[in-house]
């Protein structure tokens, strides 16, 4: 097992090396010109020419590429030209937020939308199950944006019970997090409730059921490892898609983490700072597909890890 | 490798999602809502801008900086409510009869906050940093100087400054506060960056912390022997003793901060809120004006707005007052003429201004009479320039097309308009550029006389016009030629008409007041108080 995921860990290697590629082409096939937004708008050729140097932009791209490549192998993610800061300790302290927010928005959809999608499945047909289609379906439908202004005018300026913005312990979490992780939540509870539909009934549940085995049991030993499989594997693949969701949030709530920087850091054409967030974007859904291959092969033993 | 049984696993797993959620129990940065022990002295102010650095020497400053300058530092002049220059860090300046310098006599009671009196040796480093500076970025205050900025004597607390040539925008900048006066010992025991991570100023409140990479600066009230001679000088007092400064994206959660409690001043309110804030027993504040929105248009031999009837057309079809009626809820001038009353360049349509007219059958007629095919003209804009972009250029494009006109709107982000804009590659483009002072300096100089922005402008005598503004530094003088290019284009329509001159709505907790309002531009909160 160590050896598999020492070798997929190799592998990783060239995903992220093929990133760094994309990422460094795409920005630059954006258009605009960082030395002259830097620069500012009355800023003369000869400023601008001037600023191009400084930022090493004069250099040819193959040169650029490696000299960033370079860079990132020894630990060092580039410079901000416009936060005027070390990449590296930018993202230090961006990074922690943003993993923070989605953690925690994973976190209670996660646990949520399992035990919402067991007790659906179960009583398939019944009240509760039609309360959980209700819900997946509106969380679903419903724009991140409109979630987040009505929890900030609900919770924020009528009742007063939760901050509106800004960063703090678990109240300044709450919104965001729940606003992070409803689509996701809505979008799991489907795929629970459908797996636990489909495994009930399937003939060696019947069989299990007609041994005597409890109702419970049955349910929980048998029927849950098989039909949790697909959301171990929704898992590992949604996480990217909690970090896209993020940018929004934490925008919104400003909630200081990598998504508020990137937008910035877009239409600023701060490069290696776009090139950076992308890479540790990509770091951290590699890492999560990993956790959930690895998980895979522990809950299903016929599985095997490649 | 220890073989982890499925037990384990997801006993692990469940105490790491714990541990995850747990997380945000745990500390961090209390950005909003913070009190003091008796409740009443802090103050919040959320911004629309972020910056990342407190030094104008090495970025383009926004009010979040000018708004942490008049905390920290002093205005060697300053201005009043009224735009009167009044005493500021400099009791008294003299400039030369003939505009080539200015002598400063710095007042003797001012201290910087760790202690040592502000002499004229300070303002002398100061403005040498700023003259021999090659480090820094164009586009900061750096750039605003250097270029005028002569031989710098002082003598006790006098200060002499020599300029190279004619200044038009020095009363506008020693008044901003453009000038952060620093202690002339600031780099001997500390970095640049150390320096400027918690800068020693000579005015009311000292940094108690700076986040660059979140745009927070916490500012305490001075409490060293000397503190703020403008307590004193100026005959103000204050109650607050924190004020934070924070940097805040979205305007609705920075509205819906304020109506919460959990800040106290807000900048760039929407419109459509002011009323709401009004009722709701909020204090709103509309600044004057302090950029312009304007159409600039390609307008050389090759291009369609070269013919000057289809200028002129563009012009006559725009419903003005109905944009800012509409589109600005009110709060913004609608531009009749190139300036406003008490600017440069002013001129009453009863003393004789061709002012901008609406006249939609003229336009149709001159449109007629154009050399225009009824082609798509590329219309640009990007929004983070002007805030309601994308209405006004539908609005425009709309009362275009009633004329005959065909625009097709391209909206841009700000990096590929910059690069349009200056590559010629458009037709028409939505832009806006800042004031300078009491005049606007900046349109008719840069925007003219450099055609900086790649108009293609052919008309010599206006570009002339344009460029002669960088030659003086006389009031009078500058008038004259303003008055003289307005003529010119409220004649030909080159290479840019004004559409409306913004106003920015700040909103503010009923609960403060002392705030002051340096020509109604930016609120100063040296002397604020809380109830």
């Amino acid at each position: 097992m160590a050896k598999k995921i020492l070798k997929r860990l190799f592998l990783s290697l060239f995903v992220l090396l093929g990133v760094t590629i994309v990422a460094f082409v795409m920005v630059r096939l954006g258009g605009g010109n960082p030395a002259s937004l830097m620069a500012g708008a009355l800023a003369t050729e000869e400023e601008i020419a001037d600023m191009e140097v400084r930022m090493g932009l004069d250099k040819p791209l193959i040169v650029q590429y490696f000299k960033y490549l370079s860079g990132v192998l020894h630990g060092d993610l580039g410079y901000s030209w416009n936060y005027q800061m070390n990449v590296t300790d930018l993202l230090a302290v961006r990074i922690p937020q943003t993993l923070k927010l989605c953690f925690f928005g994973f976190g209670w959809a996660c646990i949520f939308s399992i035990i919402l999608g067991i007790i659906a499945g179960i009583h398939q047909g019944q009240p509760i199950d039609f309360v959980a289609l209700f819900i997946a379906i509106a969380g679903q439908s419903m724009s991140i944006v409109w979630i987040s202004f009505m929890l900030i005018l609900v919770f924020g300026v009528t009742l007063k019970v939760l901050p509106t913005q800004g960063i703090g312990g678990i109240r300044y979490m709450l919104m965001p997090g729940l606003c992070i992780g409803f689509g996701y939540a809505a979008n799991q509870t489907r795929l629970m409730r459908s797996g636990m539909v489909d495994v009930l009934r399937e003939d060696y549940v019947t069989a299990t059921r007609a041994r005597g085995v409890s109702k419970n049991k049955t349910y929980f030993k048998y029927a849950l490892k098989n039909a949790i499989l697909p959301i171990i594997t929704n898992i590992g693949s949604q996480f990217g898609r909690i970090l896209v969701g993020s940018t929004v949030v934490e925008n919104i709530f400003n909630w200081p983490g990598m998504g508020q920087l990137i937008v910035q850091a877009i239409n600023m054409r701060d490069y290696q700072l776009v090139q950076s967030i992308l890479l540790v974007s990509a770091c951290m859904i590699v890492f999560c597909n990993l956790l959930a291959d690895i998980a895979y092969t522990i809950i299903d033993p016929r599985i095997t890890f490649n | 490798m220890k073989k982890i049984s499925r037990r384990e696993f997801l006993r692990g797993s469940a105490a790491g999602m714990a541990v995850a959620a747990l997380s945000g129990l745990t500390g961090g940065v209390l950005v909003s809502a913070e009190e003091n022990s008796d409740g009443t002295e802090s103050l919040i102010y959320h911004f629309s801008g972020s910056s990342s650095t407190l030094s104008k020497w090495s970025h383009s400053a926004n009010y979040f900086v000018t708004a942490f300058d008049y905390m920290v530092f002093d205005p060697l002049i300053n201005m009043d409510e009224e735009g009167n220059y009044v005493p500021g860090l400099a009791s008294e300046w003299e400039l030369f009869e003939d505009g080539s310098g200015i002598t400063l006599t710095i007042r003797d009671g001012a201290y910087f906050s760790n202690g040592k009196q502000v002499t004229g040796e300070d303002v002398k480093f100061t403005f040498e940093q700023m003259r021999d500076d090659t480090e820094h970025y164009p586009d900061s205050v750096v750039q605003n100087w250097c270029n005028y900025l002569g031989e710098i004597e002082a003598d006790g607390q006098v200060v002499t400054l020599n300029f190279v040539q004619a200044f038009p925008e020095f009363w506008k900048l020693i008044s901003a506060p453009d000038v952060q006066v620093i202690p002339s010992t600031a780099y001997d025991e500390q970095t640049w960056d150390e320096f400027w991570a918690a800068p020693i100023g000579s005015g009311a409140y000292v940094v108690s912390s700076w986040d660059a990479a979140n745009s927070i600066v916490k500012v305490t009230r001075r409490t060293d022997e000397n503190g703020w001679w403008g307590y004193e000088g100026y005959g103000l007092s204050s109650n607050v003793k924190d004020i934070t400064l924070a940097y805040s994206t979205e305007s609705s959660t920075r509205l819906a901060s304020l109506r919460a409690g959990e800040i106290d001043l807000m900048d760039t309110v929407p419109t459509s809120e002011v009323v709401n804030l009004d009722n709701e027993g909020f204090i709103t504040t509309v600044t004057a004006p302090g950029n312009v929105v304007f159409l600039e248009f390609a307008c050389g031999e090759e291009d369609a707005f070269g013919d000057q009837n289809l200028r002129e057309a563009l012009s006559l079809c725009i419903d003005r007052d109905l944009i800012v009626e509409a589109l600005l809820d009110g709060y913004g001038y609608p531009a009749k003429w190139f300036a406003l009353e008490g600017d440069l360049g002013y001129l009453s349509e009863e003393d004789g201004a061709n002012y901008y007219q609406y006249d939609i059958e003229r336009a149709k007629e001159l449109v007629a009479a154009s050399s225009y095919d009824g082609s798509a003209l590329n219309f640009i804009y990007t929004s983070s320039t002007v805030n309601i972009g994308g209405e006004l250029c539908q609005a425009i494009q709309s009362m275009a097309a009633e004329v005959g006109i065909n625009l097709e709107i391209t909206v841009l982000e700000t990096a590929v308009y910059d690069e349009a804009r200056s590559n010629h590659e458009f037709d028409l483009c939505l832009a806006a550029i800042a004031k300078s002072g009491n005049m606007w300096y900046k349109q008719a100089h840069d925007v003219i006389g450099t055609d900086r922005f790649g108009s293609g402008c052919t008309n010599e005598e206006l570009i002339n016009l344009g460029l002669s503004l960088g030659e003086t530094s006389d009031n009078d003088e500058l008038n004259e030629i303003l008055l003289q290019m307005y003529e010119i284009q409220s004649t030909t329509f080159e290479n840019y008409i004004n559409i409306y001159f913004p106003t920015t709505v700040f909103a503010q907790n009923s609960a403060v007041s002392g705030i002051q309002w340096h020509n109604f531009l930016i609120p100063d909160l040296s002397a604020v108080t809380k109830a």
